[in-house]
């Protein structure tokens, strides 16, 4: 199975390879670049949980490139302190990240952290083939626009509810979660920790006031949890219909188990995009630099995004890969519709920090 | 070293200050501090430094004052503080009754009872806790659906029941068992010549004779449950009780990290450490414990009589319930399609497992989680017998340092201390060798293991008499020999325990070495945290029940190690 599905995306590869034709001097630097990352012989990728790359990506890469792909499966914050207490000594072991906005632009970034990543890229696939982006050229987070790589940008359902408890046709409007009937039926990923909790609420409190906030997860009685599995598997038996800030990759994958999950958006709102845990990042004085300059070429390619929208289930900014096998097809942005980005780095940089805070001293407990 | 050694056993002395005596003292204390000491400094000036991370450091109570004036922070104190008594004052009355049991009386079955208890702590309690939620989930418990029963696991008393059944009743066991076991039986003989009762000689004569032994493995247990996480986490949290360590661990899981307030808090451990090590001096002074000498040593089991069987039923039922049924459940959820859901489309698969042994990653997590059980195992048992000996037995200059700094490790919560050894490793050329590597991780996990391995080796060492060793020496025997041929057999028990404690430690640990692996060290601990961090708890499951294969493998040998020459000496 595994092997049929290697050869399906070898094939997109070829595919993707004619597409864009390659210039002698690309070939003569892809292969240089090749030889140095073998020499180096492996680069280390750090994910938060969640990430489905450790699946197939490592073994594919090392197939293809002869260089080995390490992936680290940490908490996304114990990653980035790791990453500033070895960059304190010069001790780097980490060379490519891909996490959330926050605390690449609140932290990582300011500290001088990261490296740029738009100066490496060297594959025609990636920087000449203008059509194959969302927004035209690869998307950088930053105000440089060439730290931060946005690989997915995902349109996040206000909740999500199980539908044999609750009919997910009755939120018109956001009021429709305050029903005294839904009082202990509402679960959200807590909101009061960095995060998804936080990203979604902080947002809401935005748009919608504290008043709203409170009503909802103190009016409610909302249980907020800190463990995403939790949080979809009380969504799946039903003890808590609603759920707020579930883990997309959680939803596709009750929705392959067959549990009936639908997504509600109240029409007096409008969503909100965010990149999820997909930002790619490059280390500063990462201990494999030609070997994360590889992998960050290729990840950005056709082949490289295709199969990162599979294994993560997220819509990629990269258009030209298709949506097709996404279980949760909500999520994907349509085109010509507005959304408000909770990732852009003014927003991040500027209110979502003070919402935040707010939220935090709101729901304290 | 055989030499010097022999020099601290009996005194031999040079002239002065720098005589062999008081340079062997000197160069043990630095060597011990310099890995304890160390560490603690770390926490008590990070407590005091208000500065941001990575800014020059400034001096004040900030932390302090921030940490001890959030309502939160008292809240979880006194929760966990509550949570300790419930647990210990349960659990070390059970320990012990079960640990008479097993090793006093002529129960059937004892030494199978003692070997599942071995086998119910080494279970990772984090899938273990999952079994529970299993059964005793208010809505969907197997237990409640079955029975209309309303048991309720996500309670105060909730926490409490698997950590009995996780971790405190066991650990009390397998700390109490071996002191039980290696008392001499004239004193009991005596009671019940006497006319005492069974119950009366074991409250009367038993338990006080074993106190230097039920302290410290007490203690253990208090700063084991202070820092308790895992089950907090999963049962208190979505319900809103907070434990001190829950907060710890809030505070440096922020970006960037609150280490100062973590740090003040963690230093509440060090008040801790200091009650109960004075305590336990206080309790010792002054009375003798010995009951290992050449003079008779009889080790007739109490006859039970019309209550052997009782008593089989009662650690029967009691490990089916505790034990056998966690157990099952976590068998069954790494074969679960979705962990406690049985009314899907095919609720049982083997896909767990082939993808879990499909990942490339677990031969080698494996392989490290072995490499590391064992250098601990036995590393731990040279350093901590050595040390322990030196504290009990010798007359050693400055020996009471060396008491104390055996049990500064405990002053630290595992995750300040992983946190601290990360800055030492990295600050200083130590990073060559320990930042990443498995040698890094056996530091970190001896200087974790290093006052439960003294302390258990004390409380053997304490009641050996001299005339066995002063025998040999008679004879012509070197130090080193009797250390190795008379002391070390007649510890041997206990010794084994504290090899197989290491182990499981070692292999079962992530706390401690969570900061400290790299993708090429990582043990299987932190492989199964993986797959719980990525949802997939079912995977998580599967590696766990590996871990305790792999730890039972450990235990059966070292049990095997430490009968045979227990019994030959």
């Amino acid at each position: 199975m595994r092997k049929m599905r290697l050869t399906g995306i070898a094939a997109v590869a070829v595919a993707a390879m004619i597409a864009v034709p390659a210039s002698a001097d690309f070939n003569s630097d892809w292969k240089a670049l090749i030889a140095a990352a073998q020499k180096e012989g492996k680069v280390v990728l750090a994910a938060g949980p969640g990430t489905g790359m450790r699946r197939t990506m490592p073994e594919f890469f090392e197939k293809k490139f002869g260089v080995k792909l390490q992936v680290v499966v940490t908490p996304s914050r114990q990653t980035a302190q790791r990453a500033i207490r070895e960059a304190a000594v010069g001790a780097q072991t980490i060379d490519v990240f891909s996490t959330g906005q926050s605390t690449l632009i609140r932290v990582l970034y300011p500290k001088g952290l990261l490296a740029p990543i738009k100066p490496l890229l060297i594959h025609p696939d990636v920087i000449n083939n203008k059509a194959a982006w969302m927004k035209g050229e690869p998307w950088f987070l930053d105000d440089k626009k060439e730290y931060m790589f946005r690989a997915v940008d995902l349109v996040i359902p206000m909740a999500f509810v199980n539908t044999k408890h609750v009919d997910p046709n009755g939120f018109n409007h956001t009021n429709d979660f305050l029903d005294p009937k839904y009082k202990g039926k509402i679960v959200v990923y807590d909101p009061t920790r960095p995060g998804p909790g936080s990203n979604a609420i902080s947002y809401y409190m935005k748009f919608l006031g504290e008043k709203y906030v409170i009503d909802l997860i103190k009016g409610q009685k909302a249980k907020l949890t800190r463990s995403r599995r939790q949080l979809v598997d009380w969504l799946a038996q039903g003890r808590y219909p609603i759920a707020f800030a579930a883990s997309i990759n959680e939803i596709a994958r009750l929705r392959r188990e067959g549990f009936k999950i639908a997504a509600v958006q109240p029409k007096n709102v409008i969503s909100y995009d965010a990149p999820g845990s997909g930002v790619i990042t490059l280390l500063n004085n990462a201990p494999h630099p030609k070997a994360a300059q590889l992998f960050l070429n290729w990840i950005m390619t056709k082949e490289g995004m295709k199969m990162y929208q599979d294994l993560e289930g997220m819509p990629v900014t990269r258009v030209d890969v298709g949506r097709d096998g996404l279980m949760v097809p909500e999520t994907v942005p349509k085109p010509g519709v507005k959304y408000f980005d909770t990732a852009s780095y003014d927003y991040v940089v500027g209110e979502s920090g003070k919402l935040f805070g707010k939220l935090k001293r709101l729901l304290k407990r | 070293m055989a030499i010097s050694l022999r020099a601290l056993r009996s005194g031999v002395t040079g002239n002065g200050l720098f005589n062999k005596r008081n340079v062997l003292s000197l160069i043990l204390i630095l060597a011990l501090g310099s890995v304890t000491v160390v560490p603690v400094l770390f926490l008590v000036i990070s407590s005091f430094n208000v500065a941001d991370p990575g800014q020059a450091t400034t001096f004040g109570l900030g932390n302090w004052i921030e940490a001890f004036d959030d309502s939160r922070i008292l809240d979880a104190i006194w929760t966990t503080f509550s949570l300790v008594a419930a647990r210990l004052s349960i659990g070390v009355l059970a320990g012990i009754l079960f640990a008479w049991l097993i090793a006093r009386t002529d129960m059937p079955g004892g030494t199978t009872f003692e070997f599942l208890f071995w086998i119910a702590f080494f279970s990772p309690a984090l899938p273990l806790t999952l079994g529970w939620i299993l059964l005793l989930d208010p809505e969907n418990g197997v237990i409640n659906s079955l029975f209309g029963s309303h048991f309720d696991i996500f309670t105060f008393w909730g926490i409490v029941w698997v950590h009995l059944t996780a971790t405190t009743i066991p650990v009390a066991v397998i700390l109490f068992t071996p002191a039980f076991r290696q008392m001499s039986a004239v004193l009991e003989d005596s009671a019940r010549m006497c006319g005492a009762s069974a119950l009366g000689t074991l409250r009367r004569i038993t338990v006080p004779l074993l106190i230097p032994a039920i302290l410290p493995a007490t203690a253990i247990m208090l700063i084991r449950s202070l820092e308790a996480f895992e089950i907090e986490l999963l049962l208190g949290s979505p319900v809103g009780i907070f434990v001190y360590s829950t907060r710890i661990y809030d505070l440096i899981d922020e970006v960037p990290a609150e280490y100062g307030m973590a740090t003040a808090l963690g230093t509440l451990f060090l008040f801790a450490v200091f009650v109960m090590a004075a305590l336990y001096a206080l309790c010792v002074r002054g009375r003798r414990f010995t009951t290992v000498t050449g003079q008779g040593y009889s080790t007739e089991r109490i006859k039970l009589g019309r209550w052997r069987w009782p008593a089989f039923a009662l650690c029967t039922i009691y490990l089916s319930v505790s034990f056998g049924l966690g157990m099952v459940f976590l068998f069954l959820s790494s074969f679960m399609r979705r962990f406690g859901f049985f009314d899907i489309k095919d609720p049982f698969t083997l896909e767990h497992w082939r993808v879990l042994f499909d990942d490339p990653i677990l031969l080698s997590s494996l392989w490290n989680s072995l490499l590391l059980g064992a250098c601990t195992a036995v590393a731990g048992v040279i350093l901590f017998s050595l040390v322990a000996y030196v504290v009990v037995r010798s007359r050693i200059t400055g020996k009471g340092v060396i008491d104390i700094l055996a049990w500064l490790p405990w002053a630290i919560p595992g995750v300040l201390m992983g946190l601290a050894l990360v800055w030492l490793y990295l600050e200083t050329p130590l990073r060559v060798v320990f930042y990443g590597t498995i040698a890094g991780l056996v530091v970190a996990m001896l200087i974790k293991e290093l006052p439960v391995g003294v302390q258990l080796l004390k409380a053997g060492f304490i009641r050996l008499g001299d005339e066995l060793e002063e025998a040999a020496r008679v004879c012509g025997a070197s130090w080193s020999m009797t250390y190795v041929k008379v002391i070390l057999p007649l510890v041997a028990p206990v010794l084994a325990t504290v090899a197989v404690l290491s182990f499981q430690a070692a292999v079962r640990d992530i706390a401690s070495v969570v900061f400290l692996y790299d993708n090429d060290s990582r043990p299987l601990s932190i492989l199964m945290l993986e797959y719980s961090f990525s949802g997939e708890m079912e995977r998580g499951a599967a590696a766990g029940i590996l871990l305790v294969i792999m730890i039972t493998i450990m235990a059966v040998i070292a049990r095997w190690l430490g009968h045979r020459s227990g019994t030959s000496s």
